[in-house]
């Protein structure tokens, strides 16, 4: 009976960490400086939380997206054993690395729009309109690419994504029914939506043991 | 579930992208079922014990017994 587990690469997990902890920083460094001042003026926390999370799609989007047209340094960067690996799952990331950017991209637009907005609001709805039916296509074509395990990681991150967003956008409806908080701001639940898509991906993946080093 | 598909898949010399290419899986789906992360469709079972030449309980491990 095997009970016996591969030993972790914890010197490509340092890596992966490290490049993360950089990107991070940058992305960090960048919106406090650079958009800050901006978002206030726009939307207040709502779209900060949501150029957050648009920062955090489109990084990741970008960061798959290097790897794939480096496939040297995405063999390290990304959680595949090698290149070969990275190759086999080049349609899926492909379109991940797409549709990530996509969404990301759009959801800083969205951020940055408005009546007081530096982004025209048409134009920020349309980017979100156009990344959200270019994400639905993806995930139809790319059902077919999936074997059991993406599927039912697929489904799970979905059940995930329910379980936070039923409990965190009812308290949030009761206390503002009550009066104890603002109203339900656009902004905020977009950022809610999109931010608990992640979480519940991250999380299904996680229980997989997919976010194990490879 | 407890499993021996790593002593099997080893014993044939097969990486885990082989035994994936041979089951038309992907890697992750064999290192999540070899890690006890992830219990494989009654199909993948099947062909998993066809390819090794076993029967599925002899590579997973049930140690349910039915109440007396």
């Amino acid at each position: 009976m095997s009970r016996e587990t591969a030993r972790p690469n914890y010197r490509k997990l340092l890596i992966q960490l490290g490049v993360g902890a950089v990107f991070g920083a940058v992305m960090g460094f960048g919106l406090s400086t650079m958009m800050l001042p901006q978002l206030e003026t726009v939307g207040g926390a709502g779209a900060f939380a949501l150029a957050s999370v648009g920062m955090l799609y489109a990084v990741m989007g970008l960061f798959i997206g290097f790897g794939l047209v480096f496939p040297a340094l995405g063999a390290k960067m990304l959680n595949v054993v090698d290149r070969d690996d990275l190759a086999d799952q080049r349609a899926i990331l492909t379109g991940s690395a797409v549709c990530c950017t996509a969404l990301g991209l759009a959801l800083l637009m969205l951020a940055l729009s408005g009546p007081q907005g530096h982004i025209s609001g048409v134009l920020a709805a349309g980017a979100l309109a156009s990344a959200l039916i270019l994400s639905v296509v993806v995930s139809v074509l790319q059902w077919k690419l999936y074997d059991e395990l993406m599927r039912g990681i697929s489904m799970e991150a979905s059940a995930f994504m329910a379980a936070i967003l039923f409990p965190a956008v009812s308290l949030w409806a009761v206390l503002a029914h009550l009066g104890r908080t603002g109203p339900i701001d656009p902004l905020g639940l977009i950022a809610l939506l999109a931010g608990s898509m992640l979480l519940g991906s991250i999380m299904a993946a996680g229980r997989r043991g997919l976010l194990l080093p490879a | 579930m407890e499993n021996r598909l790593k002593d099997l898949r080893e014993a044939a010399g097969w990486s885990q992208g082989e035994l994936a290419r041979r089951l038309g899986v992907s890697r992750q789906t064999i290192n999540a079922v070899e890690t006890d992360k992830y219990d494989p469709s009654l199909p993948l079972a099947l062909r998993l014990a066809r390819l090794f030449g076993v029967a599925v309980p002899e590579i997973f491990i049930d140690r349910w017994e039915p109440e007396s």
